[in-house]
């Protein structure tokens, strides 16, 4: 067997926090909130070890003989300024939480502005590059979710059949999403028993 | 090859030679071959054996050539030649003339219509079967004719004993198994029960009454006659002439034979015996049968295999194998007593009369067991020389093969391919390429027109946007009709805000810093109407931006509420790494999962949170969300641990229709989703200067100008499309 001693580890941490939940009996319920409270810890620590890999391949790209990666370094720098900063400031001081709130909601906002450009300019092209009649059905859903989304049509709603005809059409993505729910369910299920029973082996490498 | 062979010295010449330089004869001449000389095919010990040196003389080839007879016997075979000669030379000087052929009746001269029995019996020829039937005879019958088992004479009316003669003729070997042997042991007849292979009864009997009475074997008395000949013979010991050319004497088996059946009654004929040069020497050399071996094979039994086998001509058969050559088990069975008691006699065996087995299914062992010797191998005659099995003969040859050892045979693993199959192979694998190639988009006719498409939608939607921004038109309406779910979510909140204690609020901050403006637009009213009821709001995320995310949003929704005590009321429990995991530990010991705030001050001992140890304390608990698999986290982790602490939901429009399921099912109380859900929200509050409202006309108008957008481009293309189609056509 590989990893044998991982193997085992995994299998009964599993089983206990599933038992944890079951069976609340003291001693299972204490055990599993310190091995949950364990994994909050891995966690934390591996995003540590991300951020530290996320520096050490940038300043590779900054150092590289060939092609240096100039924005590496400024990723570095605000880096080094912002970890500086919070270390004197903490992080609840207003100073400290303006960097997120002038300089990265702004920006992300920004992409997101482009984004719906782009995706807008995708839907008039769309019968340019490919037409069909998947093409047809995606561009009027498109049409009819925009125009009910905008909220448009919700003044006029007390028309019965035009009710009656909204209902239909919210009641579609309602029901995909459901579907997608129960998907995910089963293959959360399948996957959390393939680790128990040790057949699905992440851990191992 | 361009010799000539001399056909009378055999030396060998050239091509051009016209006569042989050894003998000078002629090498083109015919040769033929001497007469009188036996034919070189093999058979010159037949020859021998019949005496043919001595009648060569006699034989038909030495006929003048001219004649008719011999133009006619040319054609003969010589074997039947020299059978016709030899039957001229023993035939019995006839003592009465013929009859003239006018003196018999007219049928029979009409020759060509008889059959030739009929011909050799008005031509006076009586066959002389013993010559010829002697070899077809076998020897057990010949010993029980010669023996005490002489055949009855038959009765004149079922025999009357024309055609014996040709009897033994048509008698074959093959047909020896049709014998009736219980009636051959009981009746002591061999020939009794043979069938004739002609019915005489249906011949005419005026055909017999017109032959000559004194015409050698005639057929109302050819019995009588028949044993009276042969009586004389044995009395005078004078052959009745003819072709004995041995004296009587010489025939010691024929003697015993002899004796007895004048004890019996005359047979229907006794067959003459064979020259003594004709028969092979061993049955000279033969022992006769006593009397008790006689006696004993009558008794033989079937029922008892191992019973020797006396009598019938057995020694005579076997004679070639002598005794010292027969195996152990045929001596012994010969030499062990018949043990009647030992045997298997069924009920009313007694009445069944024993059997004889003949001499040739006696013959019929198997030749290993008569000589063995001969078949031993030289594999059974091999000594073992090593291992367990040595010193051992006959043992199974095993250490050359185990010892044997050749190196097994590689074969190729390399498939061979004709030039055929590459070429089909090939035009397969091109065919599959083609279809798994992505084709190349259409390219563009310039790259100026993309550019401007994209400057001209982004502009008009900035434009129009920031228009509808800064001028506030007002066209848009706000929705007059309220999702049930929004309604829920504001029947909640007004619930808890309207209660004498001020509820105590875990709010879940999870959304990033791109779709902040969308949630907290919508999320400040709602946050105003909690800080309107004094309400504690302890703030919690997942995503690290959370705790920054909301202090802005506390920030915000405290400019609506001037009494609302921030510092007092509001508590950040910071940012909880691990995601789901995070959530069930916050679930399961909030106090442990999250025990500091942003401060670093002790969450759980301030007076907001002062005496709450779980999930379950708080009044509520409001999710702030843009993601999917985080409101599912929050949901399947934290809400059973809350108890009866509603759980509140503001989404994004993105996210709302993944958590409809969760709205339906009662595991979500209430939720806003978008900013339909905040208008909708606000048109309950009936907040006239909500944040929503002023972004209202700016959403409305951006989401109609994107789909009229997209529809002006839908028609643009599609005509361009249509009129292109129509120029190639």
């Amino acid at each position: 067997m590989r990893a044998p001693l991982s193997t085992a580890i995994a299998i009964g941490a599993g089983i206990i926090t599933l038992l944890g939940l079951f069976i609340p009996v003291e001693p299972i319920t204490s055990l599993r909130g310190r091995l949950i409270e364990w994994a909050v810890l891995l966690a934390g620590v591996a995003g540590l070890v991300a951020i530290v890999h996320l520096l050490s391949v940038h300043w590779r790209k900054m150092t590289a003989r060939r092609n240096k990666n100039i924005p590496s370094a400024f990723l570095l720098i605000a880096f080094a300024l912002t970890f500086a900063a919070g270390m004197v400031l903490k992080p609840g001081h207003p100073s400290m939480q303006k960097i997120v709130t002038h300089i990265q909601v702004p920006i992300e906002a920004s992409l997101m502005g482009v984004l719906a450009v782009t995706l807008t300019v995708a839907a008039i092209r769309l019968f340019q590059r490919r037409s069909g009649w998947m093409s047809f059905l995606f561009a009027v859903s498109a049409f009819v979710f925009l125009i009910i989304g905008s909220g448009l049509l919700s003044s006029s709603a007390n028309i019965p059949v035009l009710k009656d005809i909204l209902a239909a059409v919210n009641a579609l993505p309602v029901a995909g999403a459901r579907g997608i729910l129960i998907g995910i369910a089963l293959g959360s299920l399948t996957t959390g028993l393939r680790v128990l029973l040790g057949t699905d082996r992440p851990y191992s490498g | 090859m361009s010799e000539i062979i001399c056909p009378y010295c055999g030396s060998t010449n050239t091509i051009d030679a016209l006569t042989c330089l050894s003998c000078n004869k002629s090498l083109y001449d015919d040769v033929e071959t001497p007469a009188g000389l036996p034919q070189q095919d093999g058979m010159e010990w037949l020859n021998t054996f019949r005496g043919l040196e001595s009648d060569s003389n006699a034989s038909p080839s030495t006929a003048e050539p001219g004649s008719e007879s011999a133009d006619a016997e040319s054609e003969v075979p010589e074997w039947l030649a020299r059978i016709r000669a030899r039957k001229v030379e023993e035939a019995p000087p006839p003592e009465e003339e013929p009859l003239e052929p006018d003196e018999l009746p007219s049928f029979i001269n009409q020759d060509a219509d008889l059959p030739d029995w009929i011909k050799e019996i008005k031509s006076g020829d009586i066959p002389q079967p013993l010559e010829e039937n002697t070899d077809n005879i076998p020897d057990w019958l010949k010993s029980l004719a010669g023996e005490d088992n002489l055949p009855s004479p038959p009765a004149p009316s079922a025999m009357p004993g024309i055609s014996l003669p040709d009897i033994p003729n048509d008698l074959p070997v093959e047909g020896l198994d049709e014998f009736n042997f219980e009636a051959l042991t009981e009746k002591a007849s061999p020939i009794g029960p043979v069938d004739l292979p002609v019915d005489t009864s249906e011949l005419p009997d005026d055909l017999f009454d017109d032959i000559p009475a004194d015409q050698p074997p005639s057929a109302p008395d050819i019995d009588r006659p028949d044993l009276d000949w042969l009586d004389e013979r044995i009395e005078t010991g004078i052959p009745r002439g003819g072709p004995l050319a041995q004296p009587l004497d010489e025939l010691e088996w024929l003697n015993p034979p002899t004796t007895k059946q004048t004890e019996l009654s005359p047979s229907t004929e006794e067959p003459e015996p064979a020259e003594p040069a004709q028969l092979p020497d061993w049955m000279f050399e033969s022992v006769e049968p006593t009397a008790d071996e006689i006696a004993e094979s009558a008794k033989f039994d079937f029922a008892a295999p191992g019973s020797s086998l006396p009598g019938s001509g057995d020694e005579e058969l076997i004679s070639p194998l002598q005794e010292e050559g027969l195996p152990d088990w045929l001596l012994d069975d010969e030499a062990a007593p018949l043990v009647p008691g030992t045997e298997y006699l069924p009920e009313g065996s007694s009445d069944i009369e024993e059997a004889q087995m003949p001499g040739w299914l006696h013959a019929m062992r198997p030749v290993e067991a008569a000589a063995p010797n001969l078949i031993a191998s030289e594999e059974e005659n091999r000594i073992e020389a090593s291992g367990p099995l040595a010193g051992y003969q006959g043992v199974l040859p095993g250490h050359g093969v185990v010892t044997h050892y050749s190196k097994p045979p590689v074969y190729s693993a390399r498939m061979q391919v004709t030039d055929k199959q590459r070429i089909y192979a090939t035009l397969f694998e091109t065919l599959i390429a083609d279809e798994t190639r992505v084709g190349a988009p259409a390219a563009a006719n310039t790259t100026t027109p993309q550019l401007v498409l994209r400057l001209v939608v982004g502009l008009l939607m900035v434009i129009a946007l920031l228009g509808v921004l800064i001028l506030q038109p007002g066209f848009a309406v706000f929705p007059t009709l309220v999702p049930p779910e929004s309604v829920a979510f504001y029947d909640t909140v007004q619930t808890l805000t309207a209660a004498a204690t001020p509820p105590r609020v875990l709010v879940a901050l999870d959304y990033d810093p791109s779709l902040s403006g969308e949630l907290r637009t919508i999320s400040t009213s709602v946050l105003e109407d909690w800080m309107a009821g004094n309400s504690g709001l302890a703030f919690v995320s997942i995503s690290p931006t959370g705790p920054a995310l909301a202090a802005e949003l506390v920030t915000a929704a405290a400019v609506q509420s001037p009494a609302y005590i921030s510092a007092e009321r509001v508590i950040n429990l910071g940012y909880l790494p691990g995601g789901a995991s995070a959530l069930a530990a916050l679930a399961n010991d909030p106090t442990r999962t999250a025990p500091t705030t942003m401060d670093g001050l002790s969450a759980w001992d301030s007076l907001l949170l002062q005496g709450m140890t779980a999930v379950s304390d708080f009044d509520a608990i409001l999710l702030l969300t843009d993601n999917t698999e985080n409101s599912r986290a929050w949901i399947e982790q934290v809400k059973p641990a809350a108890g009866n602490a509603p759980l509140l939901v503001i989404s994004s429009a993105q996210v709302a229709p993944a958590l409809q399921p969760y709205v339906q099912s009662g595991q979500i109380t209430g939720m806003v989703a978008g900013f339909m859900g905040g208008a909708a929200y606000e048109q309950l509050t009936q907040s006239p200067s909500g944040p929503v409202r002023g972004y209202w006309d700016a959403y409305q108008g951006g989401m109609l100008l994107i789909a009229a957008l997209m529809f002006i481009g839908a028609v643009v293309f599609g005509i361009k499309k249509f009129v292109r189609r129509n120029k190639k056509a």
